[in-house]
């Protein structure tokens, strides 16, 4: 059997991690083979390592039978290997034409030809069904668009290799659909595909085979269509998983988070980013907030942290009764708020603290912890130490450890940790389980439901539609900075879901004077 | 805890400190700075055992007599309190290169209190060391607000405060009372406001000593308490190694950075109060140059890695390097080039530490890349 692609006990080491560990990989012409493996294990680096972004430190590649060294991603180029990065790597503020050519430019006399080349793009852009508009700028496009624009930014090069890294992270499931046909014609033309994921259903859904990493050994490769998810997954993570989280029927009682009219501008103030958002949280429910990344939720969620100030006065929020719309953090943790945050290597914690002072890093005040302004580091010992019990929290030095050197799970469990054990009615969950394995996300989302039968209020913003479905009592969708939708997760499905955070439909939610499309 | 067992455990400790990578970076970094020196030595002098001479007056002047080690001590002082206030503002995440402007003013405000206030000794000189230390902070205060108010980058403010800081003490240096400047070069003398020698200089006899070096290593060991033990170092560490992540832990970031910043700037005041309240002090430069200790303070923090007990070492091993480059003027080395040897080494010092690290890195990467073919070849068999 010839095959298009063939890497040869590749081994490749940051320092003291070992990346890719002795990993043989094939693939063949014309085939969908699909890499799974949990965040660190080694799938990015091995295709980075394909396109040229790194050198392997043994191992050998061929390409169609032949042996190549790849050096850097000019030669991929020349071996016709393209790749599209999980985030694109565009030029912002240059046209898509511009960054399509961008590279590869045809000039006469030093100056640009751009009319040949623009011919052959539209030409492509037919032929896949890949609609771009080729003269706007990258900021101005959606993120689905830009997508396109990376796809023929490879096949201009006529990349016979396509590499894609976590190509669904960022699309509606609409988008998802369009993307796997022009992936499956694209097969069928004889080109070779390799789509990086950690999404067990998409593989069913295109890839024909799949090879699963774990900590940068290959596990296995398996033909798709007589391996089922669970097995795919048990594979990826090397034991049982179970997808559903187990949960009674919620039973809201008072109101503890209530957002009223929040509107805010873009800096330059041209833009709305949050139009007239309204919502409640109740004590002993779910709340979900869907969308597609950038649709204002980061904002929402800062604007009710108190990360970002509020500056429209007609904006109100209350926790517990209590306008909090222009009071400290700190005030607002000690009114009952607790926050796992989107980004926790940048807010969640202190990277360069252990374990032990990251976990007292909201309350270190309290007479618990010091007296006098001494800290008293017994007392805090011993809460830490309670804690890593308690959360199952894995580090090589216990309490000790520089949270920079725990994995990412660990990283979210030391958080949920903290932001669970202090005393709290609310809890603000953003993008609880961004970037973990499946096993860490099993255990945030039964953290949660537990939260929710401890009686307290949690806000859960999300942007994958499975999570939203599994753990949600009430789902609201977001659209441009407003709320467009809700939905009772038992009573609807994700494609519905998917047409309101695509914007093709909205509910009337209110009587303001919000113009409806449908 | 028995005497016996209290050396034990010195003794303990002491070893953990040798065998740590710190130490070893800092030894490193110093033979380095000192084999650089020497060539420089060897390019200049006219013959080589006479740069094996200046090496060696270099390396042991400082011990020569007991004058010379009081003289070293009693320089240290200043060196150690202005490395502490880089040090200090580091942890937080802020470069006070403007600690020569804050040490000026308060230098400034301590003549001023030492020359026109009337009190009785001890209590003129701890209420002229206060003033010092305010005068410092407030010129600490201003790129701190200036920072986090505007979003003005410290290392700016500080240098232009730096050269406002020079004219301003010319300014306010002039006035007659404060400083006798046509005849002799050396402040006037206002001796209630001394600093306490606490007999120091029998001990070291016929040098300038005083209590400063105890003051400096007492504020060393505070700075230290500080950090290690307090909530409010806490804090602050906490805003210099993330200030997100203090915001959103709701640790007030804009204050501590304030505060951060008053800190070192008072820091620096008390070093100034160090330099110019002994009963022989430099004297104070009344032209409008830069004050250079506010850079040395830098790499005094440099080489002991911000550490404030490695500060006393460092600040002393400075003021011991300075004095040994003085004494191998007798050798014939000019001046120019005694400074050009001393900073050479300094920058050496500075640059080798990073180098120190780098190369203990790849070290660690080598080891554990034949460890991992090892384990593999064994997985083979």
């Amino acid at each position: 059997m010839n095959y298009a692609i063939e890497m040869i006990n590749i081994t490749k080491t940051f320092g003291t991690l070992i990346a890719n560990d002795n990993i043989t990989f094939q693939v063949k012409p014309g085939e969908i083979h699909a890499i799974l493996g949990e965040n660190g294990a080694g799938k990015s680096t091995l295709m980075s390592i394909l396109f040229g972004l790194y050198t392997a430190d043994s191992g050998t590649i061929l390409i169609n039978g032949q042996e190549v060294k790849i050096k850097n991603p000019n030669d991929a180029n020349r071996y016709k290997i393209g790749m599209v990065h999980q985030h694109f790597k565009l030029v912002d503020v240059f046209s898509v034409i511009d960054n399509i050519l961008l590279g590869a430019e045809t000039t006469k006399h030093g100056f640009m030809q751009n009319d040949v080349p623009r011919k052959a793009i539209e030409e492509l852009s037919i032929r896949y069904a890949l609609k771009v508009d080729l003269d706007s700028y990258i900021k101005d496009i959606s993120v689905g668009m830009q997508q396109r624009v990376e796809i023929l930014k490879m096949l201009y090069r006529n990349a016979d290799i396509l590499i894609f890294d976590e190509p669904t992270a960022v699309l509606t499931p609409q988008e998802i659909e369009g993307l796997f046909k022009v992936i499956k014609a694209f097969a069928a033309e004889g080109k070779s595909i390799i789509i990086i994921t950690h999404k067990l259903n998409e593989i069913k859904a295109i890839a024909q085979r799949c090879t699963v990493l774990r900590k940068g050994k290959h596990v296995a490769t398996v033909d798709v269509s007589n391996t089922s998810v669970e097995r795919l997954a048990e594979l990826m993570v090397g034991r049982d998983v179970s997808f559903e989280v187990e949960k009674s029927k919620a039973n809201p009682k008072e109101v503890v988070l209530e957002v009223k009219n929040l509107n805010l501008q873009n800096k330059d103030r041209t833009k709305m980013i949050l139009k007239n958002v309204n919502f409640q949280v109740k004590a002993g429910e779910i709340v979900c907030i869907a969308g597609i990344e950038g649709n204002g939720q980061t904002q929402l969620i800062n604007l009710i942290t108190g990360l970002d100030k509020l500056h429209d006065l007609n904006s109100h929020i209350t926790l517990n009764g209590a306008d909090i719309t222009n009071v400290s953090i700190r005030k607002r943790f000690e009114l009952g708020m607790s926050h796992i945050p989107e980004d926790r290597q940048k807010y969640g914690l202190i990277l360069d603290y252990t374990l032990s002072e990251n976990m007292i890093s909201n309350t270190y005040y309290f007479d618990k912890f010091q007296k006098n302004g001494l800290l008293k580091f017994e007392a805090i010992s011993a809460y830490t130490n309670q804690l890593i019990e308690q959360y199952d929290i894995r580090s090589s030095m216990g309490e000790y450890t520089k949270t920079r050197s725990m994995s990412g799970g660990n990283q979210q469990k030391a958080i949920i940790a903290r932001e669970t054990s202090r005393e709290h009615h609310l809890l603000i969950a953003a993008q609880p389980t961004r970037g973990l394995d499946v096993g860490a996300i099993e255990y945030v989302h039964k953290t949660i439901v537990a939260q929710r039968d401890l009686n307290h209020a949690i806000l859960v913003v999300s942007l994958e539609l499975d999570e939203v479905m599994t753990i949600s009592d009430r789902i609201l969708v977001m659209y441009e900075g407003e709320i467009v939708g809700e939905f009772d997760p038992l009573k609807t499905t994700v494609e519905e879901i998917g047409l309101y955070m695509s914007g093709s439909k909205r509910m009337e939610l209110s009587t303001d004077d919000i113009p409806s499309i449908h | 805890m028995t005497f016996q067992a209290f050396i034990k455990k010195l003794v303990a400790s002491l070893k953990k400190a040798v065998s740590s990578s710190a130490f070893t970076n800092t030894f490193f970094a110093i033979s380095s700075g000192v084999l650089v020196g020497f060539v420089i030595m060897l390019l200049t002098a006219s013959s080589l055992s006479n740069a094996v001479n200046g090496l060696f007056r270099l390396l042991t002047g400082g011990f020569q007599s007991p004058s010379m080690l009081g003289n070293v001590l009693f320089s240290a002082a200043p060196l150690i309190l202005v490395g502490l206030s880089v040090a200090f503002a580091f942890k937080t995440g802020l470069f006070n290169i403007g600690a020569s402007g804050q040490f000026m003013i308060g230098g400034i405000f301590a003549l001023y209190v030492a020359n026109l206030v009337s009190l009785p000794p001890v209590i003129h000189f701890i209420v002229a060391a206060l003033a010092a230390i305010v005068g410092g902070a407030i010129w600490g205060f201003i790129p701190g607000l200036l920072k986090v108010r505007y979003n003005v980058n410290e290392v700016i403010t500080c240098i232009m405060l730096n050269y406002v800081a020079a004219y301003t003490s010319v300014m306010a240096v002039e006035n007659p009372a404060v400083y006798d400047r046509g005849i002799t070069a050396i402040s006037i003398d206002y001796p209630t406001a001394e600093i306490p020698r606490l007999g120091l200089n029998q001990l070291f006899p016929g040098s300038y000593i005083d209590m400063s070096i105890l003051i400096a290593i007492a504020v060393a060991i505070l700075i230290w308490f500080i950090l290690k033990k307090t909530t409010l170092g806490y804090q602050l560490k906490a805003v210099g190694f993330s200030k997100d992540a203090s915001k959103y832990a709701g640790i007030p970031v804009s204050r501590n950075m304030i505060l951060s910043m008053m800190i070192a700037g008072g820091l620096a005041g008390l070093a100034a109060a160090m330099n110019y309240l002994p009963a022989n002090p430099d004297y104070f430069r009344s032209f409008s140059q830069i004050n250079p200790i506010g850079f040395e303070g830098i790499s005094i923090a440099l080489i002991a890695q911000s550490h404030p007990i490695g500060i006393i070492f460092s600040g002393i091993f400075i003021s011991f390097i300075k004095k040994g480059a003085l004494l191998m003027q007798f050798f014939g080395f000019n001046k120019e080039i005694t400074s050009i040897i001393m900073s050479v080494i300094i920058y050496m010092i500075s640059i080798s530490a990073f180098v120190g690290q780098f190369i203990k890195k790849r070290k660690l990467m080598k080891k554990q890349k034949s460890k991992l073919i090892d384990q593999r070849g064994d997985a083979n068999v």
